[in-house]
C-alpha cells in the first residue's frame, strides 16, 4: 500500500520531488519549495488524506537551511511528510492556507517561532508572541538562547472590526469569572447573537517546544505530561512512542496493556468532567453534581492504581514504570458500579426537556467546516469526521482490543455529548478486555543507546489526536514538535458560535472542551 | 489525644476562624498564570459533591474585587504576567496570596524560560506555598487553612499599626 | 422528577469528613519525598536526575550537603526509582503547604 501510493505521487509529480526516503511508517518527500502548495493540495483534495501538522526545524548548522514539514495522514496507517528547504537568506515560502484553511495557525506559528514568512496568508499577524515581543526574535531559531528575557516594546494588536447600527463589542478574559485557564474572547454582537468572534490566545505561552531540547530524554518525559494538565497519559505515551520508535525498541506487551488501560481511564474522567460541565451550564445542577462525583470516582481509583491523581508519572520511554497488575479487581469492581451510575445519569440527561432545549441546535459545526480546519477528537467525530488514531493508525494494544467509534452527523452541542457518553462505555469496555487480556512478563525495557533520526509519536487523547515529532542527534532532543487536539479545534469555535445567543457560548466552548496550555504551549 | 480527635478540633478550628474573620465566607479569586490546567481541575473538584468547600464557606468569586485571596497556579508566563499583576492590584488588601502547585511556587518543570517567569514570588509577596503536581484536593485545604492562619496574624498587625 | 429524587436518595451523602477527620493517601501515593540519611550514601544520582532540578549535592567546609526543596517538587518519584540504596523514598504526606520556602526544605548532612 505505502509503495504503491509513493509511486502514484511521484508519477504525478516527476520532477519536483528531489529525494525519498522511508522509516517505519513514515514516507519523507523532499521537494522543490515553490511545488509545496501544489503537491499538499493533490494530497488533501484529490487522495483526501488531512494535513495534519505543519512545522519547521532550523537546520542551518548542519544543511545551511530551515526546513518545512508538512504532515499527512494516510490510509493504511501511512504518514506522509513533504518537507521543503527555506534559505535563511530568502526567509520566506508560499502559503497553504488558501487552498487549507487548516494550515493557518501552522503558519504563523512558523512565521513567530522561526522567522520564516508565509507570503500570501490571509491574516499575517502575529500568534505566538504579544505586541510586547521585539522584531527580530525567534525562540526556536538555535541561536536564541532560552534564558533570553528579551525588554518589552511598545506595540498594539489590531483586532477584526465588525461594524454597523447596533453593532458592540465584548471583550471577555483573559483573567476569567469562573476557574479556567486564560485566554481573550472579543465578540462582536448586535442584541443577543453573535455576530463574530474573535479569539486571541497563548497567555499560557511557556516555551515548551524549546525547552525540550535542553532537557535529557527521561526528562522530557514528565515536561510531556505536563503540556495539557489532564491529557497527562495521552501525551506522556505519544512522546514516548515516538522516541522508541526512533530507538528501534519493542515495549513489552504488559506495558503495552498497561499504556491502554492508563489512556481509557484518562478518556473516561475527561468526559465525564466535560459532560459536567456542560450539565453546569444548561442549569442543570442535578447532572452536573452526578457527574463530578462520578469523575471524582475515577480520579480517586486513578490515584489507587498510579499514585497520582492525573496518571503521572506512569510512563517512561520503554515502557510503563509500575505495574498496575495487582489492582484488577478494584478496577473491574469500580468500573461495574460507576457504569451503572452512568447510564442511569445518562438516562436522566438525556431524557430532560430543559437540557435538550439548550443542547440541540445549538453551536453547531458543519461537517465541511470541520473537515477543512482539520477538527479532532469527539469534536470532529460529532461532526460526521470519522477519524481515530486508535483505530487508524494503532498503536499500544489497541489493534488487539476490539472497540466502536461512535460517529455522529448533527455537529451541535448535543452529538458531542453523545459521542462523549458513548465513548466512555466503550473506554469501560476496553479497560475490562484489557485487564482481562493482560499479558505477563516485564513492564519496560531498558533504553540502552539511541541513534540518530526522527520519527512521529501520536496517540488518541481525550480531546482528540495527540501529535509529537521528535528528532534526536547526539543523545539530546534536536526538535520536537509537539500538536495537541486543541490547535486544531480552537478555530472551529469561530465557526461554531455564530448565530447562536451569547449566553450560549459557554455551552458550546465546554462541549469543545478546548485546551489553553496544550494550544499555547 | 488521637490523631482523629487532633484533626476534628483542627477542623472546628477553620470553621470558627473563616466564621469569626470574614463573616462567615472566604472569597478566593482564583488566577491562572500559565498552569498546565491540572491545578484548575483541582480547584474546580474542591466545589464537587465530593470535597464541596462551600461547607467551610470558601467561595470562588468571579471578580478579584470581592476577593479576600488571590489563588494564583502557574510559573508566571510572559504574556500573562501584566494580567496577574491587574488582578492583584483589583484585590482590596489586606489580601492574601497563595502559590498552589509546584511551578506557582518555583517554576516547577518549566522553570525559567523566554516565557516563564519561574514562580510568583517573584512578581509579588506570596503568603502561602502548596507544594504538589498538582496538590490534590485536601492538600489544597490544608493550604487554605495555614492561609486563613495567616491572614489572622495580617490583620492583627495592620490593627497594631493603625 | 421523581427519578431525581429516587437517584439521589439511593446515591446518599459522598461528601468527605477532611479536615474535619484525616484522610489518609492511598497506598503508592505521589507524597513528600523523604530523605533516610543513614542509608544515603551521598552519590548524587537523585540530583542528576531530578527533571525540575530541585535536589542539590554540594560540599563546603568539609561537609557533604544534599538538599531537597519539595517547593518545585513534581512527584515524579525519579529519585526514588534511581537511588542505589534506597535512602529516598515518597511518603503518603500531602500536607504540605507552608507560609516560608525555608520549611520546604529537607537537608541531610554528613562530614568527610
Amino acid at each position: 500500500m505505502p509503495e504503491e501510493l509513493i509511486e502514484t505521487i511521484k508519477k504525478e509529480f516527476r520532477n519536483l520531488i528531489l529525494d525519498g526516503t522511508v522509516s517505519n511508517n513514515e514516507t519523507y518527500l523532499t521537494v522543490k519549495k515553490d511545488a509545496a502548495v501544489r503537491i499538499c493540495d493533490y494530497l488533501h483534495h484529490t487522495l483526501d488524506f488531512p494535513l495534519i501538522s505543519i512545522f519547521a526545524t532550523d537546520d542551518r548548522a548542519k544543511d545551511g537551511c530551515f526546513k518545512i514539514h508538512y504532515v499527512f495522514s494516510c490510509k493504511g496507517d501511512v504518514f506522509i511528510i513533504i518537507k521543503i528547504k527555506v534559505e535563511e537568506t530568502t526567509p520566506r515560502f508560499a502559503t497553504l492556507t488558501h487552498k487549507i484553511p487548516a494550515a493557518n495557525w501552522y503558519e504563523r506559528e512558523i512565521q513567530d517561532m522561526f522567522g520564516l514568512a508565509p507570503v500570501g496568508h490571509p491574516d499575517p499577524r502575529r500568534l505566538i508572541h504579544f505586541e510586547d515581543w521585539a522584531a527580530g526574535l525567534y525562540p526556536l531559531r538555535k541561536d536564541f538562547d532560552i534564558r533570553t528575557k528579551p525588554d518589552r516594546v511598545k506595540g498594539e494588536y489590531t483586532y477584526r472590526k465588525v461594524e454597523g447600527e447596533g453593532v458592540y463589542e465584548i471583550p471577555v478574559g483573559p483573567v476569567h469569572a469562573g476557574v479556567i485557564e486564560p485566554g481573550h474572547f472579543r465578540f462582536s454582537v448586535a442584541g443577543e447573537p453573535i455576530l463574530n468572534l474573535e479569539i486571541r490566545h497563548f497567555y499560557t505561552h511557556k516555551g515548551v517546544e524549546k525547552l525540550f531540547e535542553s532537557v535529557s530524554l527521561d526528562k522530557a518525559v514528565f515536561l510531556a505530561e505536563r503540556i495539557s494538565g489532564d491529557n497527562s497519559a495521552a501525551h506522556a505515551v505519544a512522546f514516548c512512542q515516538a522516541v522508541e520508535k526512533i530507538a528501534g525498541i519493542d515495549i513489552p506487551p504488559r506495558a503495552k496493556y498497561i499504556r491502554t488501560i492508563l489512556l481509557e481511564l484518562e478518556r473516561m474522567y475527561n468526559h465525564m468532567g466535560d459532560i459536567a460541565g456542560i450539565a453546569t451550564d444548561v442549569a442543570y445542577p442535578f447532572g452536573a453534581a452526578h457527574a463530578n462525583y462520578l469523575k471524582e470516582r475515577v480520579m480517586q481509583l486513578n490515584e489507587k492504581v498510579t499514585g497520582s491523581r492525573f496518571l503521572r508519572g506512569m510512563n517512561a520511554i520503554g515502557g510503563v514504570r509500575r505495574d498496575i497488575g495487582d489492582k484488577k479487581d478494584m478496577i473491574l469492581k469500580e468500573l461495574d458500579l460507576m457504569q451503572k451510575d452512568f447510564k442511569e445519569l445518562m438516562e436522566l440527561l438525556f431524557n430532560s426537556p430543559s437540557v435538550a432545549d439548550r443542547i440541540e441546535t445549538t453551536g453547531r459545526i458543519t461537517g465541511e467546516i470541520a473537515k477543512g480546519l482539520h477538527v479532532v477528537g469527539p469534536a470532529g467525530r460529532a461532526s460526521g469526521i470519522d477519524s481515530d488514531v486508535r483505530r487508524d493508525h494503532p498503536y499500544a494494544a489497541y489493534s488487539e482490543l476490539t472497540f466502536k467509534v461512535p460517529v455522529l452527523k448533527t455537529g451541535d452541542v448535543n452529538a458531542r455529548t453523545r459521542v462523549r457518553a458513548d465513548e466512555v462505555y466503550e473506554s469501560m469496555a476496553l479497560i475490562r478486555q484489557a485487564l482481562s487480556d493482560l499479558p505477563h512478563g516485564e513492564i519496560r525495557t531498558e533504553l540502552k543507546t539511541i541513534h540518530d533520526g526522527c520519527a512521529l509519536g501520536y496517540s488518541e487523547a481525550p480531546r482528540g489526536e495527540t501529535l509529537y515529532w521528535v528528532n534526536i542527534s547526539n543523545n539530546r532532543i534536536e526538535r520536537c514538535k509537539v500538536r495537541d487536539p486543541s490547535f486544531c479545534n480552537w478555530l472551529s469555535i469561530e465557526y461554531a458560535v455564530l448565530d447562536n445567543i451569547v449566553p450560549d457560548f459557554p455551552i458550546i466552548n465546554k462541549s469543545l472542551s478546548l485546551s489553553y496550555s496544550g494550544n499555547d504551549m | 489525644m488521637t490523631v482523629d480527635d487532633e484533626m476534628e478540633i483542627m477542623g472546628q478550628r477553620l470553621n470558627r476562624k473563616i466564621r469569626a474573620l470574614f463573616g462567615r465566607s472566604l472569597s478566593i479569586r482564583e488566577v491562572d498564570a500559565g498552569s498546565c490546567n491540572a491545578c484548575e481541575v483541582e480547584v474546580n473538584a474542591l466545589a464537587n459533591p465530593v470535597y464541596d468547600m462551600e461547607r467551610f464557606g470558601i467561595h470562588i468569586v468571579a471578580s478579584p474585587r470581592h476577593a479576600d485571596m488571590l489563588l494564583v497556579t502557574g510559573p508566571v508566563t510572559r504574556n500573562m504576567e501584566l494580567a496577574l499583576l491587574k488582578t492583584a492590584n483589583a484585590t482590596p488588601e489586606p489580601k492574601l496570596v497563595v502559590a498552589m502547585g509546584s511551578c506557582a511556587c518555583n517554576g516547577g518543570i518549566f522553570g525559567e524560560t523566554y516565557a516563564s517567569g519561574g514562580g510568583v514570588d517573584r512578581f509579588m509577596p506570596v503568603d502561602v506555598y502548596i507544594p504538589g503536581c498538582p496538590p490534590r484536593p485536601q492538600a489544597v485545604i490544608f493550604g487554605l487553612m495555614v492561609a486563613v492562619d495567616k491572614l489572622e496574624q495580617k490583620i492583627k498587625k495592620s490593627e497594631v499599626k493603625v | 422528577m421523581f427519578d431525581i429524587l429516587i437517584k439521589t436518595l439511593r446515591t446518599g451523602r459522598v461528601t468527605s469528613k477532611y479536615p474535619i477527620r484525616q484522610d489518609i493517601a492511598p497506598e503508592g501515593f505521589r507524597g513528600k519525598p523523604e530523605l533516610l540519611p543513614d542509608k544515603c550514601t551521598f552519590c548524587g544520582e537523585c540530583a542528576r536526575v531530578c527533571p525540575p532540578g530541585v535536589i542539590w549535592l554540594t560540599k563546603e567546609k568539609g561537609e557533604e550537603k544534599l538538599t531537597l526543596s519539595f517547593c518545585g517538587c513534581i512527584f515524579c518519584g525519579m529519585c526514588e526509582e534511581v537511588c542505589p540504596g534506597g535512602a529516598i523514598r515518597l511518603s503518603q504526606e500531602y500536607e504540605l503547604a507552608s507560609k516560608t520556602k525555608d520549611d520546604l526544605l529537607t537537608i541531610i548532612r554528613r562530614s568527610v
